[in-house]
């Protein structure tokens, strides 16, 4: 009797066949849209450290690292909207974080930008103040001021009886030698971007530029290269447009969309201006990723980052950099010191029930503007905001990054986390 | 070839046996895996894992229902499989359909989704009340197309929906972005005929007046949005999901919880409470917090200020300067004989999260003080924000006589009387309210909202 026959023979292909079959029917298959950021190890060496202190479920809004006292060592300053203050983190000579508060009873801090408003030659603190979490077109936003004092900060309101601000950003608008603001009144279903003109003695005058809910940044720079600062804009409620406020001298100017999509649920996330492709001009570079209007977040496939060249003449053209669910937040910075910009991304809303999903990605740039994703690290997760700067004095870019935690899952909590840079990976 | 078949029979067969198993069993035995966001709630794996064994033993309702729990948690895939096994049960159910291209939606797979909405346009409609899913399959279709950055197939879609209003809102949206405002604009009247205060149609419809070269249009439009408070149905997807949250979960205790208000039973309060207490224990969950809140809340009202207190203070401790609980804190430091410490913490409070109540209180011991200056400058911005709320209700002759007590209260106010003058312009009071906008200006020169309100009037 031939044990392996004929019928062994198909047997076998039959096996092959069903188990084939099985396997298809039985494997974890991703759905078509699912866009998660994992990605290949890092070639420059990170090491995370845990900065903050704060015990629960921290709310961190925005984070940067600053040097604010002029001595040479930056800290990390972040917005930490549960504790309603603005926090101060500085990482001492032995590795340690100390951490204190800059500033108490700040109704859900947006974010916070240092400048010398009363030309005193210290840095104040402007804080867009969001007033409520969570979805609210009530008149909870202010601008508040708190001007540098030798003994800490006194407080002024600017503007109140605004609905939730996200962002303030400083500079001498109407060529007047003072320093003018630049508003992003996100709102919820109203909103609009103002700038508040500075009239002397303490008083700004406020002007709407653009009526829209949704402002989330409003980045200043010189984009036309004729000299004065413009502002930009990124609308992301309703519609997903990005605008740019050109200045015309004298304190007007005209307004210029310079791109939307009719994705509405692309989910802009902010704005950040920078020289990415070291032109010499301004580009506009968009992390793609907010869905906080659905009850669950999940990652979809249109979410990234997006670049946006500055080619002249108001012309911005569209670059589609990375794909990362649920990304919030990006930073600019040579991390690996090849001479050219790379990009850091985080993610609030990735697909979390995987452990493996990053949160934190770093694109880097080959010098010609093409990005290949490295991931960082996937833990903390849900955040919303990173900044980088040299933390530890080494004369490299650092990671610092905020975590929101508001959305299940309850776990890899972070507060304020940082990366450490530590050159090439071994 | 013939010696080697032996060998691949063993390595393929053995081969498979040893690595399939493992999922074929568990696929056999479980028929649900709790995805892992939902084990931070401590109840719901259970409860899920309830529903699931109904559905492994029940049929389509079974299924339905399981799926409905998860897709309330945000557990899109895992609801994908429930409706996709309760659509297989019961080809017909239109619902069962719809709630699969909503999982498909929301996981990012568009056409897909849109394959299973447009089934759902072939199916017949459910008996009873409910409101057909059709027009919302339609609109879904075209927003998925949308998502897609096919306005094209979107504006078909949309045409396919008429008297559906945000399919009609989307399709005005699509005729302004692309050189159509008049066509536009015609629509958006139709909308606003039908929904007076719906803010979208107001806010497309300055945008369109914009387009069109008609600026005082434009603004008038804006002052619409302003008051009014309809909100279309143009991202349903929330309003879908929005029922299912509490059907398991700690949601489902707080939702049973909230019912109990109305009772205003104590002690029935107190049980359910501590049921939400018990089950939550020392997990770092927001629950935990509204739980501390609620917990605060029952004490201060059956009189026990020191639980009040000490409830805030488990919440103060993981890290919360949530504005509620400092309020109840407040409130609680008031009966509880240290009314000096209410009002330092109230002062706080209105940096925070400024609230007519906290005003009034403040007002109140401003004037046990003997301040009547302060008092009245307190009350007027009590007055301020009662009569934002009550012109958000689309109110302004009642607005502004909470405007006018503010102005009276303190004449200093520069949003009291721009607010005020903002009514009167509204209520076509023209003099008035000039002379409102000139008072806020006078107060305050470098105010914009007065200046623009005050271009509109007539010299």
């Amino acid at each position: 009797m031939r044990l392996f026959g004929p019928l062994t023979t198909a047997t076998t292909l039959v096996g092959v066949a069903v188990l084939c079959l099985m396997a298809w029917a039985l494997q974890d298959r991703s759905p078509e849209g699912r866009n998660v950021g994992r990605t290949e190890a890092s070639p420059v060496a990170l090491s995370q450290e845990a900065c903050s202190t704060s015990s629960g479920l921290p709310q961190i809004t925005h984070v940067q690292v600053i040097d604010l006292d002029g001595a040479g060592r930056p800290a990390v300053i972040a917005c930490d909207a549960r504790g309603n203050r603005i926090i101060r983190l500085d990482r001492e000579t032995d590795g340690a974080w100390a951490e204190s508060v800059l500033i108490d009873d700040v109704g859900v801090p947006a974010h916070a930008t240092f400048v010398d408003v009363e030309g005193d030659g210290d840095l104040d603190c402007l804080v867009a103040v969001l007033g409520d979490i969570s979805p609210s077109d009530e008149a909870v936003g202010r601008v508040e001021l708190f001007r540098r004092r030798a003994d800490g900060y006194s407080r002024e309101v600017l503007l109140e009886d605004v609905r939730r601000v996200a962002d303030i950003q400083a500079a001498d608008l109407d060529a007047d030698g003072d320093t003018d603001l630049a508003v992003a009144v996100f709102g919820y279903s109203r909103g609009e971007i103002l700038w508040l003109e500075n009239t002397g003695d303490g008083q700004f005058a406020d002007h709407r530029l653009h009526s829209a809910a949704g402002g989330i940044h409003v980045p200043i720079a010189d984009y036309d290269g004729d000299g004065d600062p413009d502002i930009a804009a990124i609308i992301s409620q309703d519609d997903e447009e990005l605008w740019a406020f050109e200045n015309l001298g004298g304190g007007t100017f005209e307004p210029r969309m310079l791109w939307r999509t009719p994705n509405f649920d692309l989910g802009s996330a902010g704005l950040v201006a920078a020289d990415l492709d070291q032109d010499g001009d301004t580009d506009l570079i968009l992390p793609t990723g907010d869905n906080l209007e659905d009850f669950a977040a999940y990652p979809q496939p249109y979410h990234g980052c997006l670049w946006f060249e500055n080619r002249g003449d108001w012309t911005f053209r569209e670059h589609r950099i990375a794909e990362f669910g649920g990304t919030y937040a990006a930073a600019v910075a040579d991390l690996d010191g090849d001479g050219d910009n790379d990009v850091v991304l985080i993610s609030m809303a990735n697909d979390w029930s995987d452990p493996d999903n990053a949160s934190v990605v770093w694109l880097e740039n080959d010098g010609r503007q093409t990005f290949v994703t490295r991931q960082v690290a996937t833990a903390p997760i849900h955040l919303v905001t990173v900044a980088t700067g040299d933390l530890n004095g080494d004369n490299r870019p650092d990671i610092i990054a905020g975590s929101l935690n508001l959305r299940s899952p309850f776990e890899r909590i972070g507060g304020v986390t940082g990366w450490l840079n530590r050159g090439p990976a071994p | 070839m013939k010696r080697l078949l032996p060998l691949l029979f063993v390595v393929v067969v053995g081969g498979g046996l040893l690595a399939v198993p493992g999922r074929l069993t568990r696929l056999l035995t479980t028929p649900v895996v709790i995805p892992a966001p939902l084990r931070t709630d401590p109840l719901l794996a259970a409860e899920l894992e309830t529903l699931a064994r109904a559905a492994a033993a029940g049929g389509h309702p079974e299924w339905m229902a399981y799926g409905d729990a998860l897709l309330g948690q945000g557990a899109y895939l895992a609801a994908e499989a429930a409706y996709r096994r309760a659509a297989t049960l019961a080809p017909e159910d239109i619902e069962a359909r719809f709630a699969l291209a909503l999982c498909i939606d929301r996981t990012g797979r568009m056409k897909e989704s849109n394959e299973h909405y447009q089934a759902c346009l072939e199916l017949p409609e459910v008996a009873g009340n409910r409101p057909s899913k059709k027009p919302f399959a339609r609109y879904a279709i075209g927003r998925n197309l949308l998502r897609l950055e096919d306005e094209v197939g979107a504006e078909a879609a949309f045409r396919q929906n008429p008297g559906f209003p945000p399919a009609e809102y989307q399709l005005a949206r699509i005729l302004l972005f692309s050189d159509r405002p008049r066509e536009a604009e015609a629509i958006v009247r139709r909308g606003l005929a039908s929904l007076p205060l719906a803010l979208e149609w107001h806010r497309l419809h300055a945008r369109i007046l914009d387009a069109l070269g008609r600026p005082d249009e434009a603004a008038a439009a804006r002052e619409m949005e302003e008051r009014s408070a309809h909100l279309l149905e143009v991202n349903f997807n929330v309003d879908y999901i929005g029922p299912l949250t509490e059907k398991v979960g700690l949601n489902r205790l707080f939702a049973a919880y909230e019912a109990t208000r109305s009772t205003a039973d104590p002690a029935a309060r107190d049980r359910l409470l501590t049921a939400i207490e018990a089950a939550i224990g020392d997990r770092l969950i927001p629950e935990r917090f509204r739980a501390a809140r609620l917990r605060a809340e029952l004490a201060l009202a059956t009189g026990d200020p020191q639980a009040a207190l000490a409830a805030v203070a488990t919440a103060a401790e993981l890290g919360s300067s949530d504005p509620n609980l400092l309020d109840i804190k407040a409130d609680a430091l008031d009966k509880s004989g240290n009314p000096d410490q209410a009002t330092r913490l109230r002062e706080r409070l209105v940096r925070i999260r400024p609230t007519a109540k906290c005003y009034r209180q403040l007002a109140d011991a401003r004037a046990a003080a003997g301040d009547p200056t302060g008092r009245n400058r307190l009350l007027a911005r009590a007055e301020l924000l009662d009569g934002i709320a009550t012109y958000r209700r689309n109110d302004p002759a009642g607005a502004a006589g909470h405007f006018e007590e503010a102005t009276r209260l303190d004449p200093d106010n520069a949003v009291a009387w721009y607010r005020l003058g903002e009514m009167q312009f509204h209520l076509g009071r023209k003099a008035e309210a000039a002379a409102a906008l000139r008072q806020a200006l006078t107060i305050s020169p470098g105010s914009g909202r007065p200046q623009r309100l005050l271009d509109l009037l007539p010299d």
